[in-house]
């Protein structure tokens, strides 16, 4: 991450997203002075999991993002599982089930891993993350993520040297996601990542948001948080990880190979057959600014190097 | 026989209706009702209320023709002018609220996509036709006139190509909600064989069993 000064995060925009969700402006403000002491601030418990989440600031936003409100992060949602339609997902996901929810890391390890995800979360230190998410359709939000990096997951798996890629799995439940097996699609989501992209510090497995639980709609009970690249990358309600040896197919590149690549990493370069991707839209906010390449994380570059990002797009 | 009371009720759907989804799309932008990205919202649904109306507009002839009413010409114009109106917005909120005027991005945003200039051809046929939809220039350019107007059907499909192409999925394997475009499409075929000859002369028949009907 980029390190710069904190204070630059406007504070009002914490303010204007419900006080009982944080008193977030003061965990950005002095997280890392109580990190420095070993103090971890305590966040509201989860009402939704019954797990306590804890946050300690482990990165520092951009300078000049604000944070995109609750309301609107969790109301305006492309999970496709539940509906087409962004402001619909919230209400119809309304009553998914997350618990139990069994969670396997398998493949390609030496150390496989099959458990709740209650018990999952018990094992690490929980994060608090604030990323840019950037979605293909050409709008943006800042979110505040809980989590844990991936790599200390794959670690705990130790993955076998033959290993090359992690491929996500999604349930395929028709009782849960109303719209598994509809539209023709390859139901259910899948996605994947180059092992060097997994094992990223930045990579993050996410179960939560402004310091609770993360709601249904946002991929409860845990999710993937790729912040370089277009958002369906980042996958949503999580139930296995394998690592596997040749590349996988995932969910939008097997519906329209030429539009949604492997990669998809954030290129205003590389324009969609839809979208141009150079401007996007932050949500909240009217005017369209200058989309950044791989999202404005540069530390990610040295993962490309040499590679045609155009042909590999 | 038409009442006072039924020449006003004609008269608010000619002319006021239309209007309805405009009203709601300002309530809903004024009042949060219009997601979390309401120049998405404004985008869409002007473009749905545009084709919705050309549909509407097309089916006043075949009505005409089945229920012998005149009044539907008067609606098939107003209706007309205000598929144009939500072609309008639907263009304006793109280039103006979305692109913000900027030539460079909107010309960026138009660069190799089709279903854009797609779009853009419908809206000029339509302006064409909405130019041309006042007594003056039919008197004036007569048989033109009727050639200009069949054009209609010509913007129905490149609307739905436009449609088709925006949608999220792989137009090629049908991968996606197509539903909607493919619905409007037959619907728009069904409306066109309304208007052949051949099917005139069975709506000739019909017609007096309509009115027999609508006389009861």
């Amino acid at each position: 991450m980029k390190l710069t000064d904190t204070e630059k995060v406007t504070p009002e925009a914490l303010f204007l997203s419900r006080r009982k969700f944080l008193k977030l402006a003061g965990i950005l403000g002095v997280s890392a002075a109580l990190a420095a002491c070993g103090i971890q601030p305590q966040t509201e418990t989860s009402t939704a999991t019954g797990v306590p989440i804890t946050g300690v600031l482990e990165n520092t936003p951009f300078p000049g993002d604000t944070l995109t409100p609750y309301e609107l992060v969790t109301n305006y949602n492309n999970f496709y599982e539940f509906s087409l339609n962004k402001e619909d997902v919230a209400q119809k996901a309304a009553n998914f089930k997350t618990s139990p929810w069994q969670f396997t890391v398998s493949g390609l390890v030496n150390n496989p891993i099959s458990l709740d995800v209650s018990e999952l979360i018990k094992k690490y230190v929980i994060e608090e993350r604030v990323y840019r998410m950037r979605c293909v359709e050409g709008w943006s939000m800042v979110i505040p993520w809980l989590g844990f990096p991936l790599q200390k997951l794959l670690a705990e798996a130790g993955v076998r040297s033959d290993a090359k890629y992690v491929k996500f799995t999604t349930p395929y439940d028709h009782d849960q996601f109303p719209n598994d097996g509809a539209y023709g699609f390859a139901w259910p989501y899948t996605e994947g990542l180059r092992l060097d992209e997994a094992q990223h510090d930045l990579t993050l497995l996410a179960i939560g948001l402004y310091g609770k639980a993360l709601p249904p709609q946002d991929g409860a009970p845990i999710r993937l948080v790729v912040p370089w690249k277009y958002g369906f990358k980042s996958v949503k309600s999580i139930n296995g990880i394998e690592l596997v040896s040749e590349q996988p197919q995932t969910f939008w590149s097997s519906a329209s190979p030429t539009e949604y690549g492997f990669f998809a990493n954030v290129n205003p370069a590389v324009p969609h057959p839809r979208w141009a991707q150079d401007t996007e839209r932050r949500i909240g906010e009217l005017e369209r600014r200058p989309t950044e390449l791989f999202n404005g994380y540069s530390e990610v570059a040295f993962l490309y190097e040499g590679m045609d990002l155009v042909k590999n797009f | 026989m038409k009442t006072g009371k039924a020449n006003v009720l004609l008269w608010v759907i000619t002319y006021l209706l239309p209007l309805a989804p405009a009203a709601w799309l300002i309530f809903a932008i004024l009042n949060d009702h219009a997601t979390a990205n309401p120049v998405q919202y404004l985008e869409r649904r002007s473009g749905d209320y545009a084709l919705a109306l050309l549909l509407i507009t097309l089916a006043c002839t075949p009505l005409r023709h089945l229920t012998g009413r005149s009044y539907f010409t008067a609606m098939r114009r107003s209706f007309g002018l205000f598929t144009f109106f939500y072609a309008l917005a639907h263009f304006l909120s793109f280039i103006g609220l979305d692109y913000g005027w900027k030539f460079t991005s909107i010309q960026q945003a138009f660069a190799g996509k089709i279903f854009l200039w797609l779009g853009l051809i419908a809206l000029t046929i339509l302006l064409l036709l909405a130019i041309t939809s006042f007594g003056f220039s039919r008197r004036k350019i007569g048989k033109l006139w009727q050639w200009i107007h069949t054009l209609t059907y010509l913007v129905g499909l490149i609307i739905l190509a436009h449609f088709f192409l925006s949608i999220k999925g792989n137009a090629g394997t049908l991968t996606g909600t197509y539903f909607y475009p493919i619905f409007t499409f037959v619907l728009l075929l069904l409306l066109l064989i309304l208007r052949l000859p051949a099917f005139l002369s069975l709506v000739e028949q019909l017609r007096g069993k309509i009115n027999k009907l609508l006389r009861k």
